[in-house]
């Protein structure tokens, strides 16, 4: 073998190596589990805005009607909702209703978080479409719990979801307030902080709004006022002590005139929250670390 | 170009390719989930609240629409964490009523099991009152339903109509 020929092989050589490295592609991200997230963050496809392309309401092969009610779904609306599972955006106050009108952004509507269903139970009630009972009370937070570093004289906000249940065909009256819990317990029932609610309300301030929402029905159809965002803002006063409080959100009965507007408009559809139902632990939490 | 030139670039650029081939494969795992806590109530068709409506003043009826396949309520964890069921009422019924509950119809006993805070079972119902009963033994699964039949039995009970406000309550499990 002469010298030319070993140039031409060691040049074959590079370009082979050059073709092998460009075209070195790692498989997109896709949510093969709902409890562990891998990530390539060096992928240029994950990277991209919207990796998770957009939503396909054909494939639950239901009426479309059923969504006729709701705004346009964004197109990168499931990059949205991953953003959220795996809690790299925490900042929800700029989310717009375009996103939160859209089942799809919430857990178990389209997606069993236990991978068991070939949808979640959303799309399987519909799909089920049982005409001998019919949903009356139900509803729903999402996410249910925020944690929150902060300093003294600050002031933030902190917003969550409220939202219908699927298969709900009745109206909701909510009232919308706050306490500060004496104990909190995580989900398996541990204690994960406790606080003198008198204490903590001298050094926290909040304002929550909406103070009153009804929650419309979510069958047969969307309803366009099924989810709302709610706003708490939090200020944190200057001789805060350094440690954890938490603030809570509580849903009883509306106030009285928006009770009985609603009832006059709804009659035997309409339902008062805050006395049949309720959940024995507060429906959204923000845990707040103060330095 | 000697030959040197040659092996000496395509060492380097074998290097250069390992080393940018391996800063591709940064991998981030996480395990946290965030929670939604919700739940839906569903009771027979046209029936809006649980109603009894004996016939004579000393009776053990079944909740209105209720039957022996026919749960008065069912409840379905729509959220995405597994949930506990309890239920309870605002105050106390008279003496002359008593609320039973169970998961299943086949949990009906003419004096129940439990009163109150206390678990109902597949055989035994739970009288309720203010504390909570919890109504299921283990948790409902998510996208699960748990059943749960209601009797009222009532006892030379006066003419008129009580009511009292049923509580269900849902616990992260």
């Amino acid at each position: 073998m002469n010298q030319n020929m070993l140039r031409y092989v060691l040049l074959g050589l590079i370009v082979i190596l050059l073709v092998g490295c460009t075209s070195n592609t790692i498989q997109p991200y896709t949510n093969t589990s709902n409890k562990v997230t891998m990530i390539n963050t060096t992928n240029s496809t994950y990277n991209s805005k919207n990796v998770f392309g957009g939503v396909n309401r054909e494939r639950y092969n239901i009426t479309q009607e059923v969504f006729q009610e709701l705004p346009q779904a964004p197109s990168d609306l499931l990059s949205m909702r991953e953003a959220m599972k795996t809690q790299r955006l925490l900042d929800l106050c700029d989310i717009t209703s375009d996103y939160y009108l859209q089942p799809e952004l919430y857990p178990n509507f389209d997606v069993d978080p236990l991978g068991k269903s070939k949808f979640g139970s959303g799309v399987n009630w519909f799909q089920k479409n049982d005409s001998t009972r019919w949903g009356v009370i139900g509803y729903g937070v999402y996410p249910s719990d925020i944690y929150i570093q902060t300093s003294k004289e600050e002031t933030f906000s902190s917003c969550m979801f409220l939202h219908t249940s699927w298969g709900i065909e009745t109206y909701q009256g909510t009232g919308i307030s706050y306490t500060f819990p004496e104990i909190s317990k995580d989900e398996n029932g541990l204690v994960v902080n406790t606080q003198n609610s008198t204490i903590t309300s001298q050094y926290i301030q909040v304002l929550v709004e909406p103070k009153d929402y009804l929650l419309t029905p979510t069958y047969p159809v969307f309803s366009k006022d099924w989810a709302t965002k709610v706003k708490f803002n939090i200020n944190i006063a200057k001789n805060t002590p350094s440690g954890v409080y938490v603030v809570a959100l509580t849903l009883g009965k509306p106030s009285y005139n928006k009770g009985q507007e609603w009832v006059k408009q709804y009659l035997g559809s309409y339902i008062p929250s805050g006395g049949m139902y309720g959940m024995d632990r507060p429906m959204y939490r923000v845990f707040i670390e103060v330095n | 170009m000697n030959m040197r030139y040659w092996a000496l670039m395509l060492f380097a650029l074998i290097v250069a390719s390992g080393l940018t081939y391996a800063s591709t494969v940064t991998t981030t795992v996480k395990y946290i989930v965030p929670n939604d806590l919700s739940f839906t109530i569903t009771y027979p068709t046209a029936t809006t609240e649980m109603w009894f409506e004996p016939s004579s003043q000393t009776e053990e009826k079944n909740a209105t629409n209720q039957t022996s396949t026919t749960p008065i309520i069912i409840y379905t964890n729509t959220g995405n964490i597994a949930e506990f069921y309890n239920i309870n009422i605002n105050t106390n019924n008279p003496a002359s009523i008593v609320l039973k509950c169970a998961p299943l119809n086949a949990g009906y006993q003419s004096s129940c099991g439990c009163e109150g805070a206390g678990t109902m079972s597949a055989s035994q119902c739970c009288n309720i009152t203010t504390g909570s009963s919890r109504v299921n033994v283990s948790s409902t699964a998510i996208s699960a339903t748990q059943t749960m039949w209601c009797w009222a039995q009532f006892t030379s009970s006066p003419a008129g109509t009580t009511t009292k406000t049923m509580t269900s309550t849902s616990a992260a499990s």
